[in-house]
């Protein structure tokens, strides 16, 4: 089943920045090949963040499959996010 | 996380399940419901520990529905934002943030006052500006410090703008990403307390080193001294030995006098302190020196506090002032300034490290400054060690500034050295303030006091080798010595003297009047004084009794110290001794 991610970020924001390249290494490391990420920068496009109720970046939206799953911050715990992956697989 | 599965799955599953019964729609629109605002509580939970966790970037502000838990969680970062900015602002130490390059971002206020420089000259320098360190070593210095994630050092930090602080810099790497912290703490007074404090340690160790040596070398020297003399006196005046034995009291008297100022700055000397002005020190000092002093070199003399009364031996006090001034004067080559000057200071119970042997009170100061190219630090270090120099082999001992501590020291008090590369030098010598006597005693009624409290020796020889060996000797052993090289001086000494002499020490055969004449005089005026004669001959026109004791030539120093002691105490009046 394929994932999708939303990860919002503010712009080169240092935790933004950080939260990129982690999200980025997560999904290269998983091996998976139907991980679908989507980077929306909230400078960019504030009414999307404000759609999806983004308070604060970097945030990061599991919204396939549902429910709606967040992890906010630079995503520098990777386990938190792979079990996130982990769990949809086994589901 | 298994929990939290279990019903997530069994929300996905329920709506899928077919056909439905009656109310499962309302059951499902529940469900849904409870699925949207658990995953309204996930995101809240998981904003506010992101928050919290400072892994955020920027906070919407504003966002209508914003929960509760996130309004505090909020609050809660402001407020320990602030708190952490407190901390960093207040701390005591210097703290400094580094980017990956080692470029300063931020200082609190006390790393700035460390460095010397504002919150704006700061930023973007990297401590290559403040120590000196080639690039090269910054580059593996700072390399070396990211891959350790720690670094401790001292260093010498130069301020951009003149000044240097000894700092103990301590760092962690990645305090946050990408941020490295360095504490600073300015340990510049304590590390120059503690060389001041081993430097009098080291004096102090020196000072006994030299005082027990020049002791006991000094007992050795009064051997040959006193036994030359008297090798001297059994000769015929034609005796060709005569020159020789002149010449080895000439060398041994040299040598006595070199002993003499390492005894000084051992403290071993005997010191006749009496109340004196440090006016009348200075001007009697500066009358002396004043004629040494090259047309170049100006004396100025203040007299910021000349009536404050000390208790010193003027005679050691106005030497140590004459060698400190000519110090003064050989370190002006080409001509200056001399300054000398008095004050009153107190000195409380918290003193300095090197001072802990002053005595909390007012001290008198005497301060003698010279314009002349001042001194390096590892000179002002050694300057009162003896044998040191920085004058030519043969135009100085090293001994003067030595002898200066050991004096000053002696007599209570304390010499300090300022001194920097082109400020000239200052000394300061501390005396203790003689404290007016509560009854308003005349200061003559004091040192009558300070009679009484040691036994005097009258002595009277005509051979002055011998009356310098058995005065010195006395001396030393703590006597009080009036001498005379002839009965009718003694007679003179006598009759001068307001005090008790409780022994009268004198040769038997001597111009004029003899020994037992002389005696017989002396105890008629005084009759408690006991008397003991030094003769190389012993048939003389004496003969032992009772009252007539007999020091035989030639004698040593234990022989005459015995000898002195059994006379004074067969005395009426025993007094005690130290």
């Amino acid at each position: 089943m394929t994932v999708v991610l939303r990860l919002y970020v503010a712009g080169k924001a240092p935790n933004s920045v950080a939260a990129r390249r982690a999200l980025k290494r997560i999904v290269e490391q998983s091996m998976r090949d139907d991980i679908e990420v989507e980077i929306v920068d909230v400078f960019a496009e504030p009414q999307r963040a404000m759609e999806d109720g983004i308070l604060v970046t970097p945030t990061l939206l599991r919204i396939s499959p549902g429910p709606t799953w967040t992890i906010v911050g630079n995503l520098a715990d990777g386990d938190r996010v792979t079990a996130l992956l982990e769990l949809v697989e086994e589901s | 996380m298994t929990d939290k599965r279990t019903i997530r799955s069994e929300a996905k599953s329920e709506p899928d399940k077919s056909p439905r019964p009656a109310g499962a729609d309302e059951k499902a629109a529940l469900l849904a419901e409870i699925e949207d605002l658990r995953a309204q509580l996930q995101s809240a939970r998981e904003t506010a520990r992101a928050l919290i966790a400072r892994e955020v970037d920027s906070v919407a502000q504003g966002a209508g529905d914003t929960p509760a838990l996130l309004r505090e969680a909020q609050a809660a970062l402001r407020e320990g934002q602030a708190q952490l900015r407190a901390i960093f602002e207040g701390a005591l130490d210097g703290l400094v943030l580094m980017d990956g390059e080692g470029s300063f971002l931020e200082g609190n206020p006390a790393a700035l006052e460390i460095l010397g420089v504002s919150a704006d000259e700061l930023a973007g320098k990297t401590a290559a500006d403040f120590v000196e360190v080639s690039p090269e070593d910054f580059e593996a210095g700072w390399s070396a410090f990211l891959e350790e994630r720690h670094f401790e050092a001292e260093h010498v930090v130069v301020r951009p703008a003149g000044g240097q602080r000894r700092v103990e810099i301590r760092a962690r790497a990645n305090v946050s990403p990408g941020r490295h912290l360095a504490v600073l703490r300015d340990v510049t007074e304590r590390r120059r307390l503690e060389e001041t404090l081993r430097q009098s340690h080291r004096l102090e160790s020196i000072g006994r080193l030299a005082g027990g040596l020049a002791h006991d070398l000094n007992n050795t020297l009064m051997v040959i001294t006193g036994f030359t003399s008297l090798a001297q006196q059994g000769r015929p005046p034609s005796d060709p030995t005569q020159g020789h034995l002149e010449e080895v009291l000439r060398a041994a008297n040299e040598g006595a006098e070199l002993l003499k100022q390492l005894l000084a700055f051992g403290r071993r000397e005997t010191l006749s302190p009496k109340p004196t002005t440090l006016g009348q020190l200075v001007a009697s000092a500066t009358r002396m020196t004043g004629r040494l002093l090259r047309e170049d070199v100006e004396l100025v003399v203040g007299h910021g506090a000349d009536d404050v009364v000390v208790h010193v031996d003027p005679a050691r006090v106005e030497h140590v002032l004459m060698d400190v001034l000519l110090n003064a004067r050989d370190a002006m080559d080409g001509g200056g300034t001399i300054t000398v000057d008095t004050a009153v200071e107190s000195v409380g119970t918290d003193r300095k490290p090197g001072w802990e042997t002053l005595a909390p009170g007012r001290y008198a100061v005497i301060s003698v400054h010279d314009s002349g190219p001042g001194m390096a630090p590892e000179t002002r270090r050694r300057i009162f060690e003896p044998f040191f120099t920085t004058k030519e082999a043969g135009k100085g001992t090293g001994l003067g500034l030595a002898t200066v501590y050991g004096i000053i020291k002696q007599s209570l008090g304390h010499i300090e050295c300022e001194t920097e590369v082109g400020q000239g030098t200052t000394f300061r010598i501390y005396l203790p303030v003689e404290e007016e006597p509560a009854h308003g005693s005349a200061p003559s009624e004091t040192a009558t006091a300070g009679i009484d409290e040691v036994e005097t020796v009258l002595v009277v020889e005509d051979e002055d080798a011998i009356r310098r060996f058995v005065v010195q000797m006395l001396r030393r052993e703590g006597y009080r010595v009036l001498e005379a090289a002839r009965p009718g001086d003694a007679l003179l000494a006598s009759e001068q003297e307001p005090g008790p002499i409780q022994l009268l020490l004198s040769d038997v055969v001597m111009p004029r009047m003899s020994g037992p004449e002389l005696a017989k005089r002396i105890v008629a005026e005084r009759p408690d004084t006991q008397v003991l004669f030094m003769s190389g001959y012993a048939a003389d026109d004496l003969k032992e009794t009772s009252d007539v004791k007999l020091l035989s030539k030639p004698f040593g120093p234990e022989e005459l110290s015995a000898a002195v002691r059994r006379a004074l105490d067969a005395g009426p009046k025993r007094l005690a001794r130290p």
